[in-house]
């Protein structure tokens, strides 16, 4: 037998799913019957050599698991109509094969094969290679690592096979406000008969003015990188698609290959897709005539990354990520004392970092929020520090010390405060920005902030251009919790 | 009896859904989205074939079947198609606000290896016997009892002493 028809068979032999319900207690719901479960009292089965050896940890299980589900959230309402969506495309997808089983079957006409199996091809490509819904993706807040995933997988072509998944939501963790959300991206590695790709989307909202909105126009962030070749058009949307390749490594010599397309919309949101040759972006940055995608191609053609980028199933992502106005690199800058002059900025995954400038220097502070469980830390050990207990049952924490293990000229000023719902804002200021420095959203590494030019670090001033009772007041400000 | 239709359906899901995403929690270590991803795979599974399903004695067993083996063909596809990437994937969302111990318990989870995740799950949260979780499966009856015996000592091996501290603090 051949392996496809032993294949077949086997699936034919598989045991059908059966009830298996029929001995154990039930409840009833509704006009359904269903079974009864974690609260059962029957007897446990001893382990394949007797008697499990800790009864009292099998005993107790079942409570514990029924403790942790408990505190389970209640799952989205659309999963329902999302599931219903995707079981019309599966039966739909059904259909097709069978009709073009049938088809081959009674037409031995082998171009009527290929044109059944180019429609097929056409369906699964463009509407989906995981038989995504139509028109369903990332969607309300907070967008999921496993939505982008998704959504990426049903815009690629279907002959291939993809691996080396991974992707990240708009959040860290499920408490995160969309106030220190992220950019939700996802990447994977594309493989079809001509090799393999990296393939990365993020949606994202950058910033006005900040380095990652310059790629709109064909700037690159890092400048220790720039495009070959790059090309922006308006679109009759009003939206700016930028095209950017790269062939050459960091020293000029040819390097893996970067195919960019960038989709920035009027009302601020991006859609960015990356494809690299020969695999996932090789970290190696030095010459390498050997190295991964050298003389090679991406595999899906600009063309290809352009429907991605443009595809509809991205824009509710992208809506629902909060405006850089409602993120901490924007609360960050409203509640600064009037006429901060900021001379740098950026973003990272729960908070941002400005470079200030004053009369005397410069001053980088970082503001990050999280929400925390535990209480702040104590002044245990620190010399300058003190903590306070504000009306609201709010804390604080002010510290001022050196840094870590760095030369003892640099210094910073650490202030906290956490409120009763756990929010926790931390402000950490140094005199150690230079005024050259330029803050990225590295995009090897999304939601990493990285400094660069910042080769030999050294202070600007004596002490940092913010006092700790000023430090105090901004992050007590209000709009930390709106 | 359940209808075939599409509200019958629907009416189904709504129904059951919950239940459903509680398991599909405990097979994800906690990682809702994930569970929710996984309760919605079920739920395009059983829609073609509602017509079939709904005429059962007992379609939510059948759904809950289904649940369980896409969990473990999921968990198959991504053991043999994912290698490892420098880049650090999202971690599992979790459920807000738990105790320590608790997160501790998911944690035990998901060092499980899928497949005896979901012996463990089935055998001490739905409290299914032995011969029903091997017919869920397609595992021998030893197969199970094994799975289980190494889930157990995994999950003791984890978290100690403590368990019965959360069970009692439930009560």
């Amino acid at each position: 037998m051949h392996g496809r028809a032993w294949l077949r068979a086997s699936r034919r032999a598989r045991v059908p799913l059966t009830p298996y319900c029929f001995r154990i207690p039930i409840e009833r719901t509704g006009d359904l019957t269903v079974p009864a479960a974690g609260f059962g009292t029957s007897s446990r089965d001893p382990g394949p050599h007797g008697q499990y050896h800790d009864p009292d940890f099998e005993q107790a299980l079942p409570g514990a698991l029924n403790a942790v589900v408990d505190t389970f959230p209640a799952y989205d309402p659309e999963v329902i109509p999302r599931g219903v969506a995707r079981g019309k495309r599966i039966r739909r997808v059904r259909r097709i094969r069978i009709g073009a089983a049938a088809c081959a079957m009674a037409v031995t006409v082998v171009g009527v094969g290929v044109v059944l199996d180019r429609a097929m091809e056409t369906d699964a490509s463009a509407a989906s290679r995981r038989t995504l819904p139509d028109g369903e993706g990332p969607s309300a807040w907070p967008v999921t690592g496993n939505q982008m995933i998704a959504a990426l997988e049903s815009l690629l072509p279907a002959k291939g096979k993809v691996s080396e998944v991974s992707g990240g939501g708009s959040q860290l963790t499920p408490q995160d406000p969309p106030l220190i959300g992220r950019n939700p991206f996802a990447q994977l590695v594309y493989t079809d008969s001509g090799g393999s790709s990296g393939i990365r989307v993020m949606l994202a909202r950058p910033a006005p003015d900040s380095p990652e909105s310059r790629i709109a126009d064909c700037g690159a962030v890092d400048e220790r990188r720039p495009y070959d070749e790059c090309t922006t058009h308006r679109q009759p949307d009003g939206s700016k698609l930028s095209v950017a390749k790269t062939v050459k490594g960091m020293s000029g010599a040819p390097g893996q290959r970067h195919w960019r397309v960038i989709l920035d919309r009027p009302d601020g949101g991006r859609v960015s897709v990356d494809a690299f040759s020969g695999g996932a972006r090789d970290q190696w940055t030095g010459d390498n005539p050997n190295g991964v995608g050298v003389g090679l191609d991406p595999r899906l053609t600009v063309d290809q990354l352009t429907r991605i980028a443009t595809d509809a199933r991205w824009i509710r992502g992208i809506d629902a990520l909060p405006t850089p106005d409602r993120r901490v690199l924007g609360v960050l800058q409203s509640v600064l004392p009037a006429g901060t002059d900021i001379t740098a900025k950026g973003e990272s995954a729960h908070g941002a970092t400005v470079v200030l400038r004053d009369g005397k220097g410069l001053t980088n502070l970082s503001a990050s929020v999280r929400m925390t469980a535990g209480p702040l830390e104590s002044c245990a050990g620190i010399a300058d520090c003190r903590t306070r207990t504000l009306p609201d049952g709010s804390t604080t924490f002010a510290a001022r010390q050196p840094v870590g293990n760095a030369a003892p000229e640099f210094v910073q000023w650490r202030v906290a405060i956490r409120h009763p719902d756990g929010r926790t804002v931390l402000l950490n200021a140094g005199n150690n920005a230079r005024p050259e420095s330029v803050v990225i959203n590295h995009d090897d590494y999304p939601g990493i902030v990285m400094e660069a030019n910042l080769r030999q670090p050294k202070t600007s001033r004596t002490e940092p251009g913010l006092t700790l009772d000023q430090l105090e007041a901004i992050a007590a400000d209000p709009r930390w919790t709106r | 009896m359940a209808g075939g239709s599409d509200a019958d359906f629907r009416e189904f899901a709504a129904t059951h859904s919950r239940r459903l995403f509680r398991t599909a929690c405990l097979l994800t270590s906690g990682d809702w989205h994930g569970a929710e991803d996984l309760l919605q795979e079920t739920l395009g599974k059983l829609y073609p074939k509602w017509r079939r399903i709904g005429r059962m004695e007992w379609p939510f067993a059948y759904a809950h079947t289904t649940l369980v083996r896409t969990y473990l063909e999921q968990q198959r596809r991504k053991s043999s198609g994912e290698r490892a990437t420098d880049n650090v994937p999202e971690r599992a969302a979790r459920p807000t606000g738990d105790p320590e111990l608790r997160l501790t318990l998911l944690d035990g989870l998901a060092e499980l290896a899928p497949g005896d995740r979901a012996v463990l799950v089935l055998r001490y949260w739905e409290d299914r016997s032995v011969e029903q979780v091997a017919e869920m499966l397609h595992l021998s009856a030893g197969a199970v009892r094994v799975r289980s015996h190494r889930a157990l000592d995994r999950l003791r091996a984890v978290l100690g002493d403590q368990l019965p501290g959360l069970a009692l603090d439930r009560s």
